[in-house]
């Protein structure tokens, strides 16, 4: 599969741009790519989920690794997040630890 | 020791094989090459009938008997895909080469033979039948890992218990089944319930994050865990906690599972549940309402062991049924791409008040066969009914 995301740093803050939608096919490699900017100084990763319209489980994983791992505890932000996958983290549990942002 | 490649060289002409003995005979006497010799194309394919592991033909065009084109297409017959044919014609005989070529020679030399080139040719072909010899190798390991999956999903499947009615001594007053209907690619959905005293039973639906072998194993664990902390302690909460903290510890690059977990009083019909991070069950109601149990603010277990988890209860009077699913059953797709969704499974669920447990899951399963039109599962299909009778 193409890659339809975008990971870009700019000093502490990691910006991922996610595509049309986040499943097993193309977290994997999303997942390794994040896992490159460890001990990197990042303290807040932002999901700009503008374009994203399907998240699954194997998409969660990668935003609690982002939590978990990425920083002691990183600040996660979801950009312009629409209601369904909002409703995607609300259920498994994850929301609180998220902020959203609209622009 | 690498065994040799056989080689078969056919030509009607006699010097041929001392020649090719002469030149080659360092490669045949180090056990890299072997000879084979004919002087025609019926002799040949004899020769290539007792000894099928031939993987290359310098073949001769002009020939009494049978000709090297007519022996091309009886070798192609054979459908060997590491045998490489290398073509042997007199200078100038394009359009018997062309014609050779197109009906899937390796390649071609001239005579006069400059042995050198025909050296270069045959290590060419033995660079190619290796190639092939490497990819069949990985196409039959990749049938092995299918049987393997096929295996592992078998074996999955008697974890989860398939004795209905699973505890005889309630039928007169609970009604209880579960099914699993697999995706094509094994999952990590399950199913449990299990006795925790004599008025008490516990029930669990859960999903591992992902597909494959990982989430296979990831469940397994999780169904395990979830079990003996749950004979272990008499609340859900209690259960979920200490089954998250030992989860968390076998959670490789963030693997979860989300899970249901609910005790039930057998006497009272009195549910308490915690819910980490699942899809919220449904209550069909005996009067033919449905209710979707109200979200919780607990997380999927196998994330942060310090959470802690919190329960909630419910009432089932009789006649009322608690219906358990994963996403599966929400997530399953029309070919237009669309999802069942929750709306669509509340007006099933409605339409089925009254029915047995089994009758409810079969119910939900035909709604979803109907609307996926005959779309590709693409996960597993899990469901746990409880009815108060």
């Amino acid at each position: 599969m193409e890659k339809d995301y975008e990971v870009i740093k700019d000093g502490s803050v990691l910006t991922v741009v996610l595509g049309e939608e986040l499943t097993r096919i193309n977290a994997p490699a999303l997942m390794d790519e994040v896992t490159s900017y460890m001990d990197q100084g990042v303290e807040k990763v932002v999901f700009d989920a503008t374009k994203l319209t399907f998240l699954s489980s194997s998409g969660v994983r990668v935003i609690i690794f982002c939590k978990k791992y990425l920083s002691t505890n990183s600040n996660i932000v979801f950009l312009n997040c629409d209601d369904k996958i909002l409703d995607v983290l609300d259920i498994v549990g994850i929301r609180p630890f998220i902020t959203f942002e609209k622009r | 020791m690498m065994s040799p490649i056989k080689i078969l060289s056919v030509d009607d002409e006699a010097p041929m094989e001392s020649m090719m003995k002469q030149f080659f005979r360092r490669k045949i006497r180090s056990g890299e090459y072997e000879f084979y010799f004919a002087r025609n194309g019926v002799k040949a394919l004899e020769i290539l009938k007792d000894t099928p592991d031939i993987e290359i033909i310098l073949l001769d065009i002009n020939m009494p008997e049978m000709d090297g084109l007519t022996m091309l297409a009886k070798v192609n017959e054979m459908q060997n895909p590491a045998l490489r044919v290398i073509m042997v014609s007199a200078y100038g005989d394009l359009a018997n080469i062309r014609q050779a070529m197109n009906n899937g020679a390796f390649d071609f030399v001239m005579k006069p033979i400059n042995l050198a080139d025909l050296s270069m040719t045959i290590e060419k072909a033995i660079e190619q039948i290796n190639y092939v010899h490497e990819s069949q190798k990985e196409h039959s390991q990749l049938e092995s890992l299918k049987k393997d999956l096929t295996m592992a999903r078998d074996i999955q499947q008697y974890f989860l218990p398939q004795m209905f009615p699973p505890f005889p001594e309630d039928s007169d007053r609970l009604d209880i089944y579960a099914s699993m209907e697999a995706a094509k690619d094994i999952g990590g959905d399950f199913y449990d319930f299990f006795r925790i005293d004599d008025d008490h039973i516990a029930f669990v639906i859960g999903d591992v994050c992902g597909k494959g072998i990982p989430a296979a194993l990831f469940m397994a664990v999780s169904r395990t865990i979830i079990r003996s902390k749950g004979a272990q302690y008499g609340t859900a909460g209690a259960c979920m906690t200490e089954s998250n903290r030992l989860l968390e510890g076998y959670s490789a690059d963030c693997m979860f599972v989300t899970v249901f977990y609910a005790i039930y009083n057998t006497k009272t019909g009195f549910v308490t549940y915690a819910n980490a991070g699942h899809n919220p069950p449904h209550l069909l109601r005996n009067d033919g309402t449905v209710e979707e149990l109200p979200r919780s603010t607990n997380m999927m277990l196998g994330v942060f062991d310090m959470a802690a988890f919190e329960e909630d209860s419910l009432q089932l009077e009789p006649g009322d049924t608690l219906v358990m699913f994963t996403d599966g059953v929400t997530e399953a797709m029309n070919p237009e791409g669309e999802e069942f969704g929750t709306g669509r499974l509340q007006t099933t669920l409605g339409g089925l008040v009254g029915k047995s447990s089994q009758q409810i899951i079969g119910g939900v399963r035909d709604a979803i066969k109907d609307f996926a039109d005959g779309a590709e599962q693409s996960d597993d299909i899990t469901m746990l009914v409880v009815k108060r009778k």
